[in-house]
């Protein structure tokens, strides 16, 4: 008998560790999913917010980087409401088309789901290929003119998985949500579009 | 005869009288912090879904309503809200009223006006003008009723403590007023 006290405690431990993990992964994965859907709503409000300054101008390059700045900042990541996007880790591209046929129409259409769409497009190029392409400007005049938002992986998240697999010497370090949207017009005065 | 000896080595031995019953008892004693563990998941994932709705709605409403046309822009926004209402509700969102809506107009610099213009209200005939820059749909919703396992979040006073409830789930999106 004294052999077998305690062997449920112990075959109870391991199970316990395991199903807290799987605890941890359910609530990680439910605050990820809703940080994703925000994330991805504040990069297109973002990208439709700062497209519509686009008009041509040094200036109107700069203000579009800079309102989908503060409209990315606006939103909230988390269900306890305490985490907004970090722009600093965000990318905000300005780029123009010359072709505005294919270009509008991928833009309307949508492209699956590949981000960076403009890559996909040979015509596209960036006024800048880095992060804020502000100093730079789209003056060309012609084709589509596009603010690309690209959040970057946002940390916003505690990741309670990570912690409990890290006890175990494993696991992911961060849950990283981000999110992604194009907009653009074809002249000052045309509607946005957006994908 | 040694019955014990003919037995295959992996079999454990019968146990005695004061061992039987005490796998029953233990898990009974185990299950209640399981069942607990496991009513926490889906009470969070419950939240989650809730909030969830929220923002998807607070999302669709303030697209929809920075696409008003000028001209319509009050009519719009009684209307939004009340689109709003009702995709809350048929999310299957309890206790959820026109009250936990909000739609806000903000100027330029995206803040909120000082008085609410004349247009910015739900049914105003008043054009919007240019001082519109962006809109923001909030949705509240305190103390979601109809969770499955409130119990995880007490009310009232009790050991020095003072216990709110369940937590007000808020959502919010804000779009730039861009007329279609």
């Amino acid at each position: 008998m004294n052999a077998q006290s305690g062997t449920i405690t112990l075959v109870f431990a391991s199970v316990l560790a395991v199903l807290l993990g799987f605890l941890a992964l359910a609530i990680d994965l439910s605050r990820l999913y809703l940080a994703r859907t925000t994330l991805q709503g504040a990069a297109d409000a973002a990208a439709l917010a700062g497209a519509r300054e686009l008009d041509d101008t040094v200036a109107g390059t700069v203000n579009a980087v800079l309102v989908a700045q503060q409209v990315l900042q606006r939103y909230r990541l988390t269900l306890e409401n305490n985490a907004a996007p970090d722009p600093s880790l965000a990318t905000f591209r300005v780029g123009s088309c010359p072709n505005p046929d294919s270009a509008s129409s991928a833009l309307a259409g949508g492209f699956a789901s590949a981000p960076h769409w403009v890559a996909q497009s040979p015509s596209c190029t960036f006024a800048g290929a880095t992060a804020n392409a502000a100093t730079t400007g789209v003056r060309d005049g012609t084709g589509l003119r596009f603010l690309e938002v690209d959040s970057g992986a946002q940390p916003a998240l505690t990741p309670y998985f990570a912690q409990a697999l890290a006890l175990l010497g494993a696991g992911p370090t961060a849950l990283t949500p981000y999110g992604y949207a194009v907009g653009g017009r074809v002249s000052p005065a045309a509607p946005l579009l957006y994908r | 005869m040694n019955l014990h000896r003919l037995m295959p080595r992996s079999c454990p031995p019968p146990a005695s009288p004061g061992e039987r019953g005490s796998a029953t008892v233990e898990l009974a004693l185990i299950l209640p912090l399981l069942a607990t563990l496991a009513a926490f998941a889906f009470q969070f994932g419950q939240l989650c879904r809730l909030q969830n709705a929220l923002q998807r709605t607070a999302q669709s409403g303030a697209r929809a309503l920075s696409l008003a046309p000028a001209a319509q822009f009050g009519q719009q926004l009684a209307g939004v809200s009340a689109q709003m209402l009702q995709d809350l509700q048929a999310s299957g969102i309890a206790g959820i009223t026109a009250g936990n809506i909000q739609l806000q107009c903000l100027d330029g610099t995206l803040d909120p006006f000082g008085t609410a213009p004349a247009y910015c209200l739900p049914g105003a005939s008043a054009p919007a003008d240019a001082s519109l820059g962006f809109v923001q749909a909030v949705v509240t919703l305190p103390q979601p009723s109809g969770l499955s396992f409130p119990f995880f979040f007490p009310s009232g006073n009790g050991a020095g403590q003072t216990f709110s409830g369940p937590p007000t789930l808020t959502a919010s999106a804000l779009y730039r007023y861009a007329p279609q």
